[in-house]
Formats: C-alpha cells, sequence, structure tokens
C-alpha cells in the first residue's frame, strides 16, 4: 500500500513540475499561486488518492472475510461427510476402511481447524478468536464422541440408533458453533 | 550424551492404528503402548534421553488410542516426568498433537 502511494505521489509531483515548467500562466512567483497549487494537491488527494486506498483496504478486508467464511464452510462439508456416513451405517457392522475413513476425515477436519484458528487469530477481534476457541472445543468434543470409549472400533462395532443420536447432537452443536462463528466474522468491520 | 530416540506411528508400528483395547482391533492402543511406546520410554529413561513420537503418515487417530497409550505412559511414569522426556511432533495435525500433550498432563487413561 505504502508502494503504491509513493508512486502516486512520485507521478503527482512529475506532472505538476511539467506543467509549473511548461505552462506559462501558472509560474509560481507569489504567494497565491503556491496556495492554489497546494488546494489543487489536496484536491487530487482527497478526490483521487484517499478513496483508493480506502477502497482496496476495505476490499482486502472484505475477501479475507469471504475467504475465511468460505473455508468454515468447506469445513462443515468435510464434517457433515463424517456424519452423514454414521447414519448411513445404520445397523451394520463398522469395517476397516470405514473405521481408517472416518479418522482420516476428522485428521483432515483438526488440520483445516488449526489453519481457520491461526487465520482468526491474525484478524484479531476478541469476539471471532473467542467463538473460534468454542468451534474448536465442539469439534474436540465430536472428535472423542465418535472416536472415543463408546466410540467406533475397528472391529466387532455396530452402529445402533443410540449413538447415531449422540454422535447427531454433538455434530448439531458443532454446526450451530460454526454458524455463530460465520455471523461473528461476517460482522467484523 | 544424551541418547534421542525416534518412533514414527505410522512407520515404525501401522499407518491405520486401531482403537483403545487388543479386543477393539489390530493396531491397538493398548498393543502400541505395550510393545513400543513403554520398551522405549524405559530405555530413554535408564539412558537420561529424550523420546521422540512422530504422529504424521497415519490415516488418522481415535482419541481412545491416543488416550489409552500415552494416558498409560503418563499413569505408570508420571506426567512431569513423561512430558520432560517425550517430545511429540505432528507437522500434518497441530490439534492431535495438543491432544497427545493435554492427554499427558491430565492422566487422562480411563480405568
Amino acid at each position: 500500500m505504502n508502494n503504491t502511494l509513493s508512486i502516486v505521489t512520485g507521478v503527482l509531483g512529475f506532472f505538476l513540475g511539467l506543467i509549473v515548467v511548461r505552462v506559462p500562466y501558472l509560474k509560481l512567483d507569489s504567494a497565491v499561486n503556491i496556495i492554489d497549487l497546494a488546494n489543487l494537491v489536496a484536491l487530487i488527494v482527497f478526490t483521487i488518492v484517499i478513496p483508493v486506498i480506502l477502497t482496496s483496504r476495505l476490499d482486502n478486508k472484505k475477501n479475507h472475510k469471504e475467504l475465511l467464511i468460505l473455508e468454515v464452510t468447506v469445513l462443515c462439508e468435510s464434517l457433515f461427510s463424517i456424519n452423514e456416513s454414521i447414519v448411513k451405517m445404520n445397523d451394520n457392522a463398522l469395517t476397516r476402511e470405514q473405521f481408517n475413513s472416518i479418522v482420516n476425515l476428522f485428521k483432515r477436519a483438526n488440520s483445516h481447524m488449526s489453519q481457520i484458528s491461526e487465520e482468526v487469530s491474525s484478524i484479531g477481534d476478541e469476539k471471532s478468536i473467542e467463538k473460534c476457541k468454542n468451534f474448536q472445543e465442539r469439534l474436540k468434543t465430536y472428535w472423542e464422541t465418535v472416536t472415543g470409549d463408546d466410540g467406533i472400533k475397528v472391529e466387532n462395532f455396530i452402529i445402533n440408533a443410540g449413538f447415531i443420536w449422540k454422535q447427531s447432537k454433538r455434530y448439531d452443536d458443532l454446526v450451530r458453533a460454526a454458524r455463530s462463528l460465520k455471523f461473528e466474522i461476517n460482522r467484523i468491520v | 550424551m544424551s541418547t534421542v530416540k525416534l518412533i514414527s506411528i505410522a512407520k515404525d508400528f501401522s499407518d491405520a492404528p486401531g482403537a483403545r483395547y487388543r479386543s477393539d482391533g489390530p493396531a491397538s492402543g493398548q498393543e502400541f503402548f505395550e510393545t513400543m511406546l513403554k520398551p522405549a520410554y524405559k530405555e530413554v529413561l535408564k539412558e537420561g534421553g529424550v523420546l521422540v513420537v512422530d504422529l504424521d503418515g497415519a490415516y488418522g487417530y481415535a482419541t481412545s488410542f491416543i488416550s489409552e497409550a500415552f494416558g498409560s505412559l503418563s499413569k505408570e511414569f508420571g506426567p512431569q516426568e513423561v512430558l520432560s522426556r517425550i517430545e511429540i511432533i505432528s507437522t500434518e495435525d497441530e490439534l492431535v498433537k495438543n491432544f497427545v500433550i493435554e492427554t499427558i498432563t491430565n492422566n487422562d487413561k480411563k480405568a
């Protein structure tokens, strides 16, 4: 941003110099002309340079927010596939491949969560950081529910209605926390 | 000179770690603790070294696996002692690394 400002100021100065040298009626031979020139510079700065800088900054922040919200949405889709695959396996024995697939989805979700957490921290908005911590805590609870002592095993594990209900409840809490985080990110000005 | 012993769970044990007990299926946390983690830890304890456990390369981890393996280690040798002698590495999943450290700290093994 500083580089852009320097270039714009430099180009502006160069052309003003040319105008002063080439155009006779802009000769700087009195105090009044210097004030006029200062007004001209101020006018250009206020009408062109400042709006360009402000718009650019707002666009960057808006893009950052939108990307972050998109990342949370992608993470939610990955968590949705865990929930959905468990629900579809109702009354069936879990296979080794299905076990590996579920723990792998959690690994990817955890990794994605770390990135989101870092980015939210970099924005520095306290409420968003708090909501992000809550979301992360809910993800950990969901992970523990699905893969903990009452959760999936490699062998002899039948996915029953009780397990589905329990994990769905944790999944719903997680989705609610994600929605709350997205709202908070969107609120940042 | 102190010894540094490295265990890569994916390379040295299994790239598909299972659940808590042997009865839950292959590559359980109990099996990992008894056959790899505990002997390696006792070795570094004897020689005054450090044990590095690399979590990368596996499909992923069930929390019951981590709880059994690292909770048992913490219960047997004490959280502070274990934390001073063990280093956990995970470039792929920062949260699983934190979970292992938390498990050791809280001595989280369920009876």
